[in-house]
């Protein structure tokens, strides 16, 4: 079994590993970054499919694959090793989905949210983007768990907000204002002005 | 990137976190990826959402992984290409009024694609049906022209592209993203006289029509869910 480490690897040591795959091919270092994600990664596929666990390692598979093909595309500055395995992992399963006829279009979720995510922000921004992530760390635990619980049903387990209402027995509206309640807290400024 | 100075509808926080998530329809993720584009602010937000789901993914309980799949991906690394050319995002430039994420939707630009008439003044292109019966499509409306009015039995998401159009509750310009559900009577947009407007529209399920002639146009309309 592939050790699910004890001590927790630190970020920066995580940013350090990528470095390494991407500047010296080292696969020291890709066997450690696996043994970090390879677990969290067969969970967060699981989460979606209950009981296929061939898709699972699959995705386990194609997102590291594209870990070690990326790593040099890796930018620290715009996001932490974590962040950026997330939104792999996230697009790997829309295009998971897609080829097994959920949904049916060419587009690709590189095309949807690429071009969105590689923008370089400039000094003041990332300065923000860092207190951001910091006070999302720090009070994402502090939420009340009815609305953690709601984030968890549609980023882990990528339910629509009308799944997760249907699951958790509760009005679409409730699901849509837990999901708001918590974005306040976690203070993600959102000016929603929807018409 | 495009200017947001203009842009004053956009997702709410909801949606914007389904975004983010992975976890909403594909249709309306396209037309939410094009508002993205246009609009500085929700691509701020779309950062620290994703600072959401990374600690949602960090905190997951861990699940056991075998020794063979390791040393299965392990011996992949040899068969992989040396490294992947930088990445090509912005230099794989195709028509300039589309945005990305409709690019292989639209390879021959807008004027590419096969417009239908369906009134004097409206023409559509469909894009993709989802398999969820959702369909995507472009609508093009002459300066002045009007949609028919229409209530709507499953949500309507438009993007703006080009022009500006008004309906009873406000105007909107390029970068707006709108939606409209059955709760909104009467919906009868208008283009703008200075200019054509050019949008993106889904339609999560078929929209009634309410007015007498558009009753009579009916078997028409069909084909779009749009017309006057
Ligand atoms: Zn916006």
């Amino acid at each position: 079994m592939v050790k699910n480490n004890s001590k927790p690897i630190e970020i920066d040591q995580l940013q350090n590993l990528i470095g390494l795959i991407a500047t010296e091919r080292d696969r020291e270092a890709f066997s450690r970054l696996f043994e970090h994600y390879a677990p969290l990664l067969k969970s967060y596929s699981l989460a979606k499919e209950p009981g296929a666990y061939l898709v699972a390692d699959e995705l386990v598979q194609e997102v590291l694959i594209k870990v070690w093909n990326k790593a040099h595309l890796y930018d620290a500055s715009k996001a932490n090793p974590n962040t950026w395995i997330f939104t792999l992992a996230r697009n790997c399963r829309i295009d998971y989905l897609r080829r097994n006829g959920r949904y049916a279009s060419e587009v690709t979720s590189e095309e949807i949210f690429d071009q969105i995510e590689d923008e370089q922000s400039g000094p003041f921004e990332q300065t923000l983007q860092k207190k951001a992530a910091m006070q999302i760390h720090s009070e994402l635990k502090k939420l009340p768990e009815t609305q953690s619980q709601v984030l968890r049903k549609v980023y882990m387990e990528g339910k629509t907000q009308q799944e997760a209402a249907a699951e958790l027995c509760l009005p679409l509206g409730t699901v849509k204002s837990r999901i708001r309640l918590a974005l306040q807290k976690l203070e993600i400024v959102i000016r929603g002005n929807e018409k | 990137m495009m200017s947001s100075n203009m842009i004053k509808y956009h997702p709410h926080a909801d949606r914007l976190t389904a975004f983010s998530a992975g976890s909403l329809p594909f249709n309306q993720a396209l037309c939410i990826s094009a508002h993205v584009q246009h609009c500085a602010q929700c691509r701020q937000d779309l950062k620290r959402l994703n600072h959401v789901g990374s600690e949602l993914f960090s905190e997951l309980p861990t699940s056991s992984v075998s020794d063979t799949l390791k040393e299965r991906v392990m011996a992949q690394l040899d068969s992989q290409p040396e490294t992947e050319a930088p990445d090509s995002g912005i230099s794989k430039s195709g028509p300039s009024d589309v945005p990305r994420c409709l690019q292989p939707l639209i390879p021959n630009g807008l004027e590419g694609l096969p417009w239908k008439r369906l009134s004097p003044s409206i023409y559509a292109a469909k894009l993709c049906n989802d398999v969820d019966g959702s369909k995507v499509e472009m609508l093009r409306i002459k300066p002045g022209g009007q949609v028919a009015p229409h209530n709507h039995t499953g949500e309507e998401v438009t993007l703006v592209l080009q022009g500006s159009f008004s309906d009873n509750s406000g105007v909107y310009n390029k970068g707006d993203i709108i939606y409209r559900n059955k709760e909104d009577k009467h919906h009868q947009p208008i283009a703008s006289q200075d200019a054509e407007c050019i949008c993106l529209t889904s339609v999560q399920a078929p929209i009634q029509f309410t007015g007498f002639f558009a009753r009579l146009f009916n078997p028409f309309i069909r084909r779009s869910h749009y017309a006057s």
